[in-house]
């Protein structure tokens, strides 16, 4: 997985998520969710540590999605056969199913998500992106120079927390009095990158040379008509 | 306690002749010569249209192969100069008259990748200049810019073993230190080919060590055809292969007060006259404050006490087994290597750091940190000043007239603080506006204003010309005699060895009290 174009895969797995977001198949979300984590889970060097808990949220999410649908149907419980849960209430079978079908489609697209974000490096799908489907280089190189200060701009809030501190001043996390320094340094930054790029020669339409190379191959083409032809063909028999 | 003693860093020596173009008075050649490389006339900028121009109908020329040192007070408008000849602004800020030529063309004429292939400018902050993840990643990114035809990861290993960092070549770039990014910074403007460097205090926060081995390199490319323009405070570093001297002036032809290494000797009242450092002899009239001296057999009232101490930096353990005293009203110098934990030493006495152990802090510490920008509160410098006071005015007075009068007492106080630290004039201007030095000081007087009776200050000297940093001194030597106490981390060993009554090196986790006879 880690092989394949990051551009191409995200092409693949977007047109994925819009052919799932088309349908109700449950089974078929449920199918895709457990070969995208599985598939996850067998690609080398993955954290399973860090999968488990980027999988929360979805979980959450899909957790939340079952009950708002399992109470609130869309027919207003009145259609279908009636079964008990939890001894609590009447409720409907076609409730259970609108559940079945928001929670199932949260986690296929968790799934697919997963899939994606523990594959692929976000530097060489920046560098795909910019090659292969002509993103500007000063876009390009704008979001790699912002991804890379997140760990300067974390220890900066605390920084200015302590600062505040120090001054007898007790802030929120989102204080404004925190987070004008922070503005104040991110635009000072954000003028000093522009200038540095600039004093290294970089110039919006000149040529350059490429010393990222990402190239597309069949196997990119067959993981974009393998995926969506699955689920295509899913939705024909599940 | 252990004690240790402090290895003094020297300047490069200069193993060859920069090239020298004259005699001691002798102008250097003008835009016409073929061999000047960058030139200006007539060159006025002003950051708005309305505003005071920051210098005005400025003449100026360097000549290929030259290393020239740029001098002038803080906020004089060093860098703003620097960034108008580097072709940066007036694109990102301000606005400008008057013309600049690179090579006998306009610098106009030059695209963005054109112009890098014949200078580069290093940044004082080091940490404003990256845009890719990695050392390698980045020098190649510089190489992508100028189309270069060769194999590029060839290219990217010589580079970085032409500045020494081959070794950490895929080394996340936030891991580096001060020293090592401004080598990279270097190595990605020899990546470009550039034939000439603007350097903007490169040595601004680096320790002595990461000096003399950016220096020993500048030197080594001087001698090898690059042109150097520097601008800095203290010409320690560059004497040995220095071409001449320039000081800023507000207006007219900087080259006419130019100084040849030959002038240099007899030239100390050119730099005294303006403030300027001219050697190590400005800390002659220094002297330590009166009080606090610390004698190992007395037991004296003490501010600070630590006993087995251990300091976290984030979760991390950073140092342990620290044991020290600071006696009230004493000044205490932390050296050591960028990185070695003298921040995190402040921190923890601060009371933001983790610490674990024993440490008992006798008073109200205030902190003043390495970027002061990240303490400031209000939109003016006036109104900094006045929150402080404010903060610690009596919350009886009550009533329209006690509060107008208590108003105006505290705005009086406001000025008389700023009016001793040299910043009254700015008294209007944002704290973000003013130069580097001036926001230090700026830092200083908040906390001063403050009345805590532990001053922890992180590089107070930095970005200071002589006369400021003479005044930060005086300053705190005032106070210091009124029974402040004072820890100081900074990289200049003299000024520690002047100034304070005990010096300790940090290094590597641990810390050592350094003995007055060892230093010599």
């Amino acid at each position: 997985m880690k092989k394949l174009n990051p551009g191409w895969k995200l092409l693949s797995l977007i047109l994925a998520s819009l052919l799932l977001s088309a349908t109700f198949r449950i089974r078929l979300n449920l199918v895709v969710a457990a070969v995208g984590l599985t598939v996850t889970l067998c690609t080398p060097g993955v954290d399973r540590r860090r999968l488990g808990l980027s999988m929360v949220p979805f979980l959450l999410a899909a957790f939340g999605m079952f009950t708002a649908g399992l109470w609130f149907g869309a027919d207003g419980g009145t259609g279908g056969v009636v079964i008990r849960v939890f001894g609590q209430g009447t409720l409907y079978a076609s409730n259970l199913t609108t559940a079945m079908q928001l929670s199932s489609r949260i986690l296929a697209y968790g799934g697919l998500g997963m899939l994606y974000a523990f594959t692929s490096s976000a530097f060489e799908l920046v560098m795909s992106l910019m090659q292969q489907f002509r993103l500007p280089p000063k876009f390009a190189y704008g979001i790699l120079a912002a991804c890379h200060f997140f760990p300067v701009v974390r220890e900066e809030y605390t920084i200015v927390g302590a600062a505040l501190k120090v001054r007898g001043i007790r802030t929120g996390p989102v204080s404004p009095r925190r987070l004008i320094p922070m503005l104040v340094q991110a635009l000072e930054r954000s003028g000093s990158l522009a200038m540095a790029m600039e004093s290294r020669g970089f110039e919006e339409g000149a040529p350059r040379s490429v010393a990222f190379p990402t190239r597309t191959g069949l196997a990119d083409l067959a993981f974009l008509a393998g995926v969506n032809g699955g689920i295509v063909l899913g939705l024909v028999f599940l | 306690m252990h004690s240790a003693s402090y290895v003094r860093q020297e300047p490069p020596v200069d193993q060859g002749p920069a090239e020298s173009w004259g005699s001691p008075g002798a102008r250097p050649p003008s835009i016409d010569c073929p061999g000047t490389f960058l030139s200006c006339q007539d060159l006025t900028f002003r950051y708005g249209r309305a505003e005071e121009p920051v210098f005005s109908h400025i003449s100026f020329s360097v000549r290929a192969g030259e290393a020239v040192l740029l001098m002038g007070p803080s906020g004089c408008g060093k860098s703003t100069f620097a960034y108008c000849l580097a072709g940066l602004y007036p694109e990102y800020a301000g606005h400008m008259e008057g013309s600049i030529f690179l090579e006998q063309l306009p610098l106009s004429q030059y695209g963005p990748a054109l112009r890098a292939k014949k200078l580069s400018i290093l940044f004082q902050n080091p940490d404003n200049q990256f845009c890719m993840d990695r050392v390698d990643h980045e020098v190649m990114f510089a190489l992508e810019n100028i189309h270069y035809q060769g194999d590029i990861r060839e290219r990217t290993r010589t580079l970085l073993d032409q500045v020494g960092l081959l070794d950490v070549e895929q080394a996340p770039i936030h891991t580096l230190s001060g020293g090592m990014k401004q080598k990279l910074a270097l190595c990605t403007a020899l990546a470009t080919e550039a034939r000439m460097l603007i350097l903007d205090e490169p040595f601004a926060n680096l320790d002595p060590a990461s000096c003399t081995s950016l220096a020993g390199l500048l030197a080594g490319l001087n001698r090898q055809g690059m042109t150097l323009l520097v601008v800095d405070h203290h010409p320690r570093w560059w004497r040995p292969f220095l071409s001449r001297v320039v000081f800023m002036e507000k207006e007219g032809d900087l080259d006419a007060s130019s100084m040849t290494p030959e002038a240099f000797d007899q030239g100390k009242e050119a730099f005294q006259v303006r403030g300027l450092f001219y050697d190590d002899g400005w800390l002659d009239g220094i002297r330590r404050p009166a009080a606090g001296s610390v004698r190992e057999d007395a037991q004296p009232d003490l501010m600070v006490e630590a006993e087995d101490l251990a300091i976290y930096h984030g979760k991390t353990l950073f140092m342990e087994h620290l044991s020290f005293r600071i006696p009230k009203g004493s000044v205490t110098a932390l050296v050591g290597a960028c990185g070695s934990g003298k921040t995190t030493l402040l921190h923890a006495l601060a009371g933001i750091g983790r610490c674990r152990g024993c440490l008992r802090v006798y008073g109200r510490p205030g902190l003043v940190f390495q970027n002061p920008r990240f303490q400031f509160l209000a939109t003016t410098v006036e109104d900094e000043i006045l929150m402080t006071l404010g903060a610690g005015a009596s919350p009886r007075s009550s009533g329209p007239d006690r509060k107008a009068e208590g108003d105006s007492v505290i705005r009086e106080a406001a000025h008389r603080l700023l009016k001793e630290f040299g910043l009254l004039a700015l008294k209007d201007h944002s704290p973000y506006a003013i130069s580097q030095g001036q926001q230090r000081r700026l830092a200083l007087l908040s906390m001063v204003a403050g009345d805590c009776p532990l001053m922890l200050l992180d590089e107070p000297t930095y970005a200071q010309d002589q006369q400021a940093t003479r005044l930060i001194l005086e300053l705190l030597k005032g106070r210091v005699d009124q029974g402040l106490t004072v820890v100081m981390a900074t990289h200049d060993l003299e000024l520690a060895e002047a100034f304070a009554d005990q010096v300790f090196v940090v290094d590597r986790g641990k810390i050592f009290q350094m003995k007055r006879e060892e230093k010599t």
